[in-house]
């Protein structure tokens, strides 16, 4: 019996072995099957190359600027037999940190959006190409093409340029001349300094009208958009020369000062703006909620769809206390080539790259968009010929301002906001509220 | 036991018991190890390295995309000196208790009220378990909506009782109140499941000797169901605590740790530093403390409810 146990124990053992020995091998054929098909070593393809395009727009979407994008894709891929396009979809506040993350694995999508203003932080985490050596071979007269310096200069990050941007945005001040009319304002007559602005407001503001739609929710746009047009107005700079915060200097308490007095000593902008996301505020401008709103040159397209026209939409510069025209944030939508992409597939995914900027295709994507082609040759075209872009134009070429270049730039922006909101609450003063911002910023940034 | 009884008896052919070895006893139960392997193998890799890795990481300055450098406890001193981690450690103290009482509170009475069968019962329990499903992204949007100052259902219904629109999510306390009241409602079907399936276990003939005994419905509840319910309520607490200290989405999707940091937890915190600000080490140093309470805390109930429920 004992023998028999043995040798059954012996036959089970070596059986049970066998098991373990053919599961272990078949598992590592199957991880080694998988990545050797997403290491980027993988051989060049040759052939017919399928890009990924990343994007927040949606192809399917029903907004002018989504056809327009749909239709050039179909374009591009009709002019390049060789070159299939597959788009996918993130939202556009997550296209920059998607990069990063997914560029550790060398996942990454062959060209993708980008904002412009948080490049320094990508580039830094080593996610992007630099496109110098494709400039170089389009020559100098494709160069001289683009007009904005600043615009170029946005995404130049120790001496290499990185992204192109697809249009212009600014920020301007829209009105309603309806409302202001119903207020006893004259229509075409804009507020041209801060007092009038809050004049303005007080007289706009009534039932369920609000005078300024003016958005201070916990997001970096606050800071971009209606904190940066005030500061800058009031002569402020957020960095110092040694790159240490510099804005919580006498501007920056002016600007929450100002910011907490327009919802609770003049009430001209309501509480809620504390919360409600800014795309979710410039839906209720086209309802009749604010008289006058400061957002940028991508809403046009939208508001003008849903039946906005020269008697219920103006546009004009943002006012500043001294009377002229407040520097105000300008960016735009860029593409970029991720460092990831595989040498093979980069030649393909600059054609992509430089095909928004065929004229034609960047005049059809900018016109859908509402925004300024970066273009000098589109300058006059007169698509460009209405009141809005005139006053789009006018404030892109002589008051544009882009934001500092740190890679901390969502570090001081959450800062800052928290500065604001803070201020909105009571819960601080100005000054103890910057200043423990700046600190926040200083220790994030290493220059504590 | 009697296997490794019986391989003693028949090796050595005497009574007393041979010493058997780890590997020895392994094998004898080898058939039930390779059941538990698979489970043994998802908990190793997919909690187990993953918390290692996490503590190994907040050691260091890693930021993405550039090579780390060990910094020993400099990312735990950063932690432990600046206002804000103490901010946030009060926001998460407040929101996990106030959650977990009600979240219980509100699954136990539920479960007390649905104990017996009625007409429509099985609807009725659906329709209760339903908020558990739905996504916390979509409950935070649902709420968003619910709650917005001029086309909210709330304030429409505050306005028809006379009283002004209140912009909730624009204020700190009402903030956090209804950051609190939208957790539990998406909480507390699983309490209320837990609780059910618990009260079916305790036999009924308890309830009728305590009623024969004149004991009134009071004392039966605290008498028999508390302590017979004793290992549920464990497990139950010890879950929606869970729950509510990692809660990430659902306060980042309703208020963005909103407004001036009132409703920040330190979820919230953990996410913006790792996928914000990519500080891998500072965001590992914050997850290994929420580990700690974590562990403190299953500790503590684990005394709470062993010890006061032994008679």
């Amino acid at each position: 019996m004992k023998e028999c146990t043995t040798s059954a124990a012996q036959v089970s053992r070596r059986r049970f072995l066998r098991w373990i020995a053919i599961g272990s091998a078949g598992s590592l054929l199957a991880a080694c099957g998988q990545s050797a098909s997403t290491s980027p070593s993988a051989p060049a393809q040759t052939g017919p190359v399928t890009l990924r395009l990343r994007t927040f727009l949606d192809p399917r979407g029903p907004s002018p600027r989504e056809q327009a994008f749909a239709s050039i894709i179909e374009r591009f891929q009709k002019d390049h037999q060789d070159i299939q396009v597959n788009i996918e979809t993130a939202p556009f506040d997550q296209l920059n940190t998607k990069l990063i993350v997914e560029n550790e694995s060398g996942n990454v999508p062959d060209v993708t959006y980008l904002q412009p203003q948080y490049i320094t932080q990508v580039v830094q985490a080593n996610s992007l190409l630099a496109l110098d050596p494709f400039i170089s071979s389009m020559g100098q007269s494709w160069r001289d093409e683009f007009s904005s310096q600043g615009l170029w200069d946005q995404t130049v990050i120790d001496g290499k340029k990185y992204t192109m941007a697809l249009g212009a945005h600014t920020r301007v001040l829209y009105t309603r001349p309806d409302l202001f009319e119903k207020a006893g304002l004259s229509g075409s007559t804009p507020p041209q300094t801060l007092d009038e602005l809050v004049e303005f407001g007080q007289k706009l503001t009534s039932g369920n009208t609000y005078g300024l739609g003016y958005t201070m929710a916990p997001a970096g746009s606050t800071i971009e958009l209606t904190f940066n047009a005030l500061f800058w107005g009031f002569g402020g700079e957020h960095l110092d020369a040694t790159g240490k915060a510099a804005f919580n200097s006498e501007a920056g308490v002016k600007t929450l000062d100002f910011m907490r007095s327009l919802v609770r000593e003049w009430k001209i902008t309501p509480e809620d703006v504390l919360s409600v996301p800014y795309a979710e505020l410039a839906q209720q401008f086209p309802e009749g909620r604010f008289g006058m709103m400061l957002d940028g040159n991508f809403r046009l397209s939208g508001w003008l769809e849903k039946g906005m026209n020269e008697q219920t939409l103006a546009a004009f510069p943002f006012p500043s206390a001294s009377g002229k025209p407040a520097p105000i944030f300008t960016n735009s939508w860029d593409v970029g080539i991720p460092a990831a992409v595989p040498e093979a597939r980069q030649e393909a995914a600059w054609k992509l790259v430089n095909y928004f900027f065929k004229p034609e295709i960047n005049l059809e994507y900018v016109k859908a968009e509402g925004s300024l082609s970066p273009l000098k040759s589109l300058a006059n075209d007169p698509a460009f010929n209405t009141p809005w872009h005139k006053t789009l134009g006018d404030v892109l070429n002589n008051y544009s301002r882009t934001l500092p270049k740190t890679a901390y730039l969502n570090e001081m922006h959450d800062a800052l906001v928290k500065a604001l909101q803070s201020v909105l609450l009571d819960q601080q003063s100005s000054q103890a509220a910057l200043d423990e911002a700046a600190k926040t910023y200083n220790t994030a940034a290493g220059v504590a | 036991m009697r296997r490794e009884a019986q391989l003693s008896t028949q090796t050595s052919g005497q009574t007393a018991p041979q010493r058997v070895s780890l590997m020895q006893r392994i094998w004898y139960h080898r058939t039930a190890y390779l059941f538990v392997l698979p489970a043994i193998l998802v908990v190793l890799f997919v909690r187990l390295l993953p918390t290692l890795e996490a503590i190994r990481l907040s050691l260091y300055d890693a930021p993405m995309g550039r090579p780390a450098r060990f910094v020993g406890l400099a990312n735990y001193q950063r932690l432990f000196t600046e206002s804000q981690f103490y901010l946030n450690l009060r926001i998460t103290a407040f929101f996990t208790l106030s959650v977990v009482v009600l979240s219980l509170l509100a699954g136990l009475l539920l479960a007390l009220l649905l104990r017996r069968a009625f007409v429509g019962f099985d609807l009725l329990r659906t329709g209760l378990f339903l908020p558990y499903v739905v996504m916390p992204v979509v409950v935070a949007m649902m709420w968003r909506w619910m709650a917005d100052p001029v086309r909210g259902i709330l304030n429409f219904g505050l306005n028809l009782l006379g009283f002004e629109s209140i912009a909730f999510l624009s204020r700190p306390l009402p903030a956090l109140i209804l950051l609190v009241i939208v957790a539990t409602w998406n909480l507390y079907p699983f309490p209320m499941i837990m609780f059910l399936a618990g009260l079916s276990t305790i036999p009924e003939h308890l309830y009728q000797a305590a009623r024969v005994d004149g004991i009134g419905r009071l004392r039966q509840f605290f008498e028999i169901t508390l302590p017979l319910l004793k290992p549920t309520l464990f497990i139950t607490t010890t879950t929606v605590t869970l729950f509510a200290l990692y809660a990430v989405e659902l306060p980042l999707a309703l208020t963005q740790g909103g407004p001036a940091s009132s409703t920040e937890v330190l979820g919230i915190r953990l996410y913006v530093e790792a996928f914000e600000y990519f500080n891998r080490g500072f965001a590992s140093a914050i997850g290994v403390v929420i580990l700690v309470i974590n562990v403190l805390l299953v500790l503590l109930f684990g005394q709470l409810f062993t010890a006061k429920w032994n008679r």
